[in-house]
């Protein structure tokens, strides 16, 4: 059983419970308590987790392009973010990205990374660097009004990304030939250029889409 | 804040509450619920925030060496404290699926994952970015097996097929060729038979003390 819920529908609570999780994750990799205080909230989170697996489960809308309903010259959130565990308000896994339309080509998007994310000491995971690059050009894309997926991402590391800043990012559709949509991302830690990464995406078919939806079992 | 090592036996209180977050977060992306329904545990949740923000934090040790760095649990390899706390092959980090980074032999990284929902990008398929560093992961561990300290210079990764959620998914990275200071490593994923995605690493060779430099200052 499920029910077609508009990604915006996301209610105050559950984002409020995203952003609660989000911290919680930082404390279970930076905080040094002992045992005692590890097993309550576990015990918690246990609990919580039977309350709500009797429940239905949600079947996101198939467009992508969700993102893309903003009237022309508006700046919007990016639709479809209520669930992408890069930028989903309420998706406990995202940072999350902000990411923002600046025009027909283009998205912008600011992230801090907290302890959670880390890999070299104070600096963030490579991966995940890597992942936010998708998650930028796949906006991009998107914005464009053309849903797709990856095919090609190539990520160029320049400097180690810092935890706990403010970083920029923007994405770009560069060309476009037949199904192929090129896009390129920077990522920048104040005026530094942290990394920069170019992007291949196969236009999707909403067709194509609908019947990952279908073949999707929960 | 004070830093202090992590106390005796939390180690698997800790797994186990990371464990019970991963489960969790899956059950918030992928259930349809009120809202009401969430503001309990969003109210307990904020609660255990304040409580272990009040607790020490963890002392990170980086070795000097990275023949010191590289920790064993088992078949299971990592750098470091990464064993336990990688975004995404840490067992005790929440945000990790996590991906088993396991050394086979001396030339091979295998790592075993299975995605829940709340890594879901395209429907009922693993978000892009995922399967990006789930390959930063294990084309960075093939790298270190030569036993020289690399900074990832490059990751190339190609989709090859959609990545479903919810089956178990088998990678596997060698180390491909070392050129003076450069070194690649390359890696594939599969479901199955079939070839999901495969990836390309360039790594340079760098030596510690300017890596050392490059730290912030608290974690020297």
């Amino acid at each position: 059983m499920s029910r077609d819920i508009s990604p915006r529908e996301s209610g105050n609570n559950k984002q409020r419970l995203a952003a609660a999780l989000r911290a919680l994750s930082v404390e279970v990799v930076s905080c040094a308590a002992p045992e005692e205080a590890l097993v309550q909230p576990a015990l918690a989170i246990e609990g919580f987790c039977a309350g709500l697996a009797g429940r239905p489960r949600r079947l996101r809308r198939v467009g992508v392009c969700e993102g893309n309903e903003a009237e022309a010259g508006r700046m919007y959130e990016y639709g479809i973010m209520d669930l992408s565990p890069l930028s989903g308000k309420g998706n406990p896994l995202s940072p999350p990205m902000r990411i923002k339309r600046k025009d027909m080509n283009c998205v912008v998007a600011k992230v801090i990374f907290p302890a959670s994310y880390e890999g070299p000491p104070g600096f963030v995971h490579g991966g995940f660097v890597a992942a936010a690059f998708d998650e930028v050009m796949g906006a991009a894309q998107a914005n464009s009004d053309m849903p797709g997926m990856t095919g090609i991402l190539t990520v160029t590391y320049r400097q180690p990304c810092p935890l706990h800043t403010e970083l920029h990012l923007e994405g770009r559709v560069v060309r476009v030939r037949g199904r192929h949509v090129f896009a390129e991302s920077t990522l920048h830690g104040g005026d530094e250029l942290i990394a920069d990464a170019e992007g291949v995406f196969f236009k999707v078919d909403r067709k194509e889409y609908q019947r990952y939806a279908e073949a999707r079992e929960r | 804040m004070t830093k202090s090592k992590l106390p005796e036996g939390s180690l698997s209180k800790r797994r186990r509450l990371a464990e019970a977050l991963r489960t969790f977060s899956a059950e918030v992306v992928a259930c349809d619920a009120p809202d009401e329904a969430f503001l309990e545990a969003a109210e307990a949740v904020e609660g255990f925030v304040s409580d272990l923000a009040r607790e020490p934090r963890r002392e990170r040790v980086v070795a000097a060496t990275l023949k010191d760095e590289i920790r064993m649990d088992g078949k299971r390899y990592n750098y470091g404290d990464l064993i336990d706390f990688s975004p995404v092959s840490g067992v005790s980090n929440p945000i990790a699926p996590p991906v088993m980074t396991v050394k086979e032999d001396e030339a091979t990284i295998s790592g075993t994952v299975n995605f829940s929902a709340a890594y879901e990008g395209g429907p009922g398929l693993v978000h892009g970015g995922y399967v990006a560093a789930a390959f930063d992961e294990v084309l960075g561990l093939a790298q270190s097996l030569t036993g020289k300290a690399g900074m990832t210079g490059t990751l190339k990764v190609r989709y090859r097929n959609p990545c479903p959620l919810h089956q178990e998914l088998r990678m596997e990275a060698r180390v491909h060729s070392i050129k003076g200071r450069k070194i690649i490593a390359r890696g594939t994923m599969h479901n199955g038979e079939q070839l999901i995605a495969d990836g390309e690493a360039t790594f340079i060779i760098f030596d510690s003390e300017r890596f050392r430099r490059k730290l912030p200052e608290e974690s020297r």
